[in-house]
């Protein structure tokens, strides 16, 4: 096939190699050899697919980690920050109700005059003020402990000079904020201390120191923390405020970024969380200006699983993508494949029927051949011997018998024309058509040369001039000589027999027409008057075979064309016809 | 040049086209003999002789040829005429019923010399007779 050299149908035939190797190795079109070929280069194209889908989505993977890290970090990173402001405004508002109530000069001159139930009142009044406070005393200049409330009878009098919080408050008299410690008053728990002095003209009267648990400490501030993970507040000296513990944990103190935090610096870092040994996310940073350091903890396995899942998704949106987009190419393929077959099934369907068509034609020729061979050596034989006895035997005959031999003859010879006639009908479909620009007027003329007889010196015939078309010449001229013929014949016994023949164009048409006023016929017949053996007329007004006007209308059908006919009886027929387009 | 009637040899195997043709001969006044063969093998026969036979029949000088045989067919029969140096030279003239086919052709392209389609007017059979007649055995000058 002459198509399959060009581009698609060759892709196609591969492609068909490539997806129907097995399934149409049968077909005996299809050898192994290729089929093996096309088998490796199809698992080639797919290894290929595959590891370039598999890089695909470790890129995407990669980039997705990097880019969750990064926002992890980020994340962290703000959190911390939110939480060192946090921390500094709750220490700082501890600090500020401390300096406050030491400024009062009701409790000043309460201490003064050592007044114990309005000094008491007053840290009364201070632990109320908030729900983290547990405890508040008073110590004087040197660290004894003269006033307290709730009252503990025995730590009264105690010294406390020991205390971090006395060193940091003595030292330059100003508010501090102990490290975590444990009391020795009520329950003795763990407590971070807010020492503030009380002065009167310069002379420091004493020191204002208030308590909040730690346990209260870490519960307020265990609110803000990140699930999964931890907040830590963590001492100068590296304690954690812890909830639960029933010691203070030091196993931040050693942590090379709560070291950095504590000398002020901010930052995030993988590190191993000493609290559970989990490799960690950890954002650091200093609770200015106490000396504090606050952590934001996070596992990393745990946060990051998020991502994992994440990248999981995307694997699986890029699979279900890809098979999608695989099965959708699968079908198209499929589909185009079809439609290729069901063509080249279509194909073979109409090659085999030309092939059938032609084996007809030939059956057909040899069957003519054979009707005109067979068939008119019987007529022959007929007429010959019919001739020879009324030739030979003339005397011995009857007049009746010489009438009837001759009626023998006449029937031979007529039934031989029609059998000629008939192969020539035919023929005319195994003619193929030489189509070309014809004039018809020099074909006209010679017609009317040819047919135009004595018996017809009484006939007026009036000529057009012809427009070219587009047709077969020599079956132009059958056309226009089976016409005029007729016309000629039906107008013999007109009294004044007149043929035209003319043309009109209609649009790109050329309409030929042969119009002549003879006897007519009535249009209720005229579907007849294209069929072969169909006659309009009696033999013996008209002879005839019924044949000429079954060759015109093929020949006008081989060309594409059309013809009609308009008539009344005695009024003459005009016949029209067309070769389609003139050009 | 033999001084003898110039033969006819007449392949024709319908014996209805064989009197007929027959009758028109002799009514054309031919009075040559003729040699009648009814299939293509009895007209090899006549013109190469039976097979082991020593010497083959003097050759006709006319070869009128049907082509729709039994046994074997006029084309074969013309294509062993004018594939043979013996007979090549005898001219041979298909008288047959048909116009249709290939045969024209194929019989042209075998080096017939001419080809007649018989009438079924039995009149102008005769006069086609007459004028073949009148032309290969009168007019014609042979080899």
């Amino acid at each position: 096939m002459e198509s399959e050299t060009s581009g698609l149908p060759r892709f196609m035939a591969l492609a068909r190699r490539l997806f129907f190797a097995s399934s149409t190795s049968g077909g005996g079109n299809v050898e192994a050899v290729p089929s093996d070929v096309a088998r490796r280069i199809t698992l080639g194209v797919l290894v290929f697919a595959a590891l370039l889908f598999a890089l695909l989505i470790f890129l995407i993977i990669t980039f997705a980690h990097r880019s969750i890290e990064q926002e992890l970090t980020r994340n962290n990173a703000s959190m911390v920050g939110l939480v060192q402001q946090v921390v500094a405004e709750y220490f700082s508002s501890f600090s500020d109700m401390g300096v406050l109530v030491s400024e009062r000069p009701d409790l000043i001159d309460a201490v003064r005059e050592r007044d114990v139930e309005r000094v008491r009142a007053h840290l009364r009044a201070l632990v109320a003020s908030h729900p983290d406070n547990s405890r508040a005393f008073i110590a004087d200049a040197d660290g004894v402990l003269r006033y307290d409330y709730p009252v503990d009878t025995s730590v009264l009098g105690q010294d406390f000079s020991y205390r971090d919080w006395y060193r940091g408050v003595s030292e330059d008299q100003r508010p501090y904020l102990s490290l975590i410690y444990q009391r020795v008053a009520l329950d003795a728990p763990y407590v971070v201390a807010l020492a503030t002095p009380i002065s009167s003209d310069g002379d420091t009267l004493g020191y204002l120191v208030y308590q909040r648990t730690v346990q209260g400490l870490a519960a307020w501030i265990a609110r803000y923390r990140p699930r999964p993970g931890a907040i830590r507040m963590i001492d100068r000296q590296g304690t954690t405020a812890q909830i639960h513990a029933d010691a203070p944990s030091h196993l931040w103190a050693e942590h090379e970024l709560v070291h950095l935090a504590l000398a002020g610096g901010t930052g995030t870092g993988h590190g191993v969380d000493p609290e559970n040994g989990e490799e960690s996310l950890i954002s650091y940073g200093p609770v200015e200006p106490f000396g504090w350091a606050v952590v934001v903890s996070r596992p990393w396995i745990a946060i990051f699983a998020t991502a994992r899942e994440l990248g999981w998704h995307i694997v699986g949106f890029a699979l279900l993508a890809l098979l999608i987009i695989g099965v959708m190419g699968y079908f198209w393929l499929r589909t185009l494949m079809q439609y290729q077959r069901s063509l080249e099934v279509r194909n073979e369907v109409v090659n085999d029927y030309a092939e059938k068509l032609q084996a007809a034609n030939k059956e057909l020729e040899s069957f003519t051949y054979s009707v005109s061979h067979d068939l008119r050596s019987p007529l022959r034989a007929m007429d010959g011997f019919s001739r020879i006895l009324a030739e030979e035997y003339r005397a011995e005959l009857p007049e009746k018998a010489r009438r009837y031999v001759g009626l023998v003859r006449e029937n031979a010879v007529h039934m031989g024309q029609l059998v000629d006639d008939l192969l020539a009908f035919s023929r005319l479909g195994r003619h193929s058509l030489k189509i070309q620009s014809v004039d018809p007027n020099p074909i006209v003329s010679a017609v009317l040369e040819e047919i135009v007889t004595e018996e017809d010196q009484n006939s007026e015939i009036q000529r057009q001039d012809l427009e070219a078309c587009r047709a077969d010449a020599s079956l132009l001229r059958q056309v226009f000589s089976n016409l005029i013929s007729n016309a000629l014949k039906y107008s013999r016994k007109s009294e004044h027999p007149k043929i035209t023949i003319g043309c009109e164009t209609e649009g790109d048409e050329v309409v030929y027409y042969v119009m002549d006023n003879g006897v007519g016929f009535d249009m209720a017949y005229a579907h007849k008057l294209f069929g072969v053996f169909q006659r309009l007329h009696r033999a013996e007004d008209f002879p005839g075979t019924g044949v000429g006007l079954a060759i015109v209308h093929r020949i006008v059908d081989r060309h594409g064309g059309r013809i009609w006919a308009e008539a009344r009886p005695d009024h003459g027929a005009t016949f029209y016809f067309s070769l389609g387009a003139s050009q | 040049m033999s001084t003898q009637p110039l033969r006819i040899l007449l392949v024709e195997d319908n014996p209805n086209d064989l009197e007929l043709t027959m009758h028109a001969l002799s009514a054309s006044k031919l009075s040559n003999p003729v040699v009648v063969a009814r299939d293509g093998a009895e007209a090899l026969e006549q013109l190469f002789g039976k097979e082991g036979q020593a010497t083959p029949p003097e050759p006709p000088q006319l070869i009128l040829l049907d082509l729709k045989l039994p046994k074997v067919d006029g084309l074969e029969v013309l294509e062993r005429i004018k594939g043979d140096a013996r007979t090549r030279t005898i001219p041979v003239v298909v008288l047959t019923s048909s116009s249709e086919g290939p045969d024209i052709d194929r019989a042209y392209r075998l080096g017939v010399n001419s080809y007649i389609v018989k009438p079924v007017d039995f009149g102008q059979f005769c006069n086609t007779v007459k004028q073949l007649g009148m032309y290969w055995l009168l007019l014609n000058q042979p080899v």
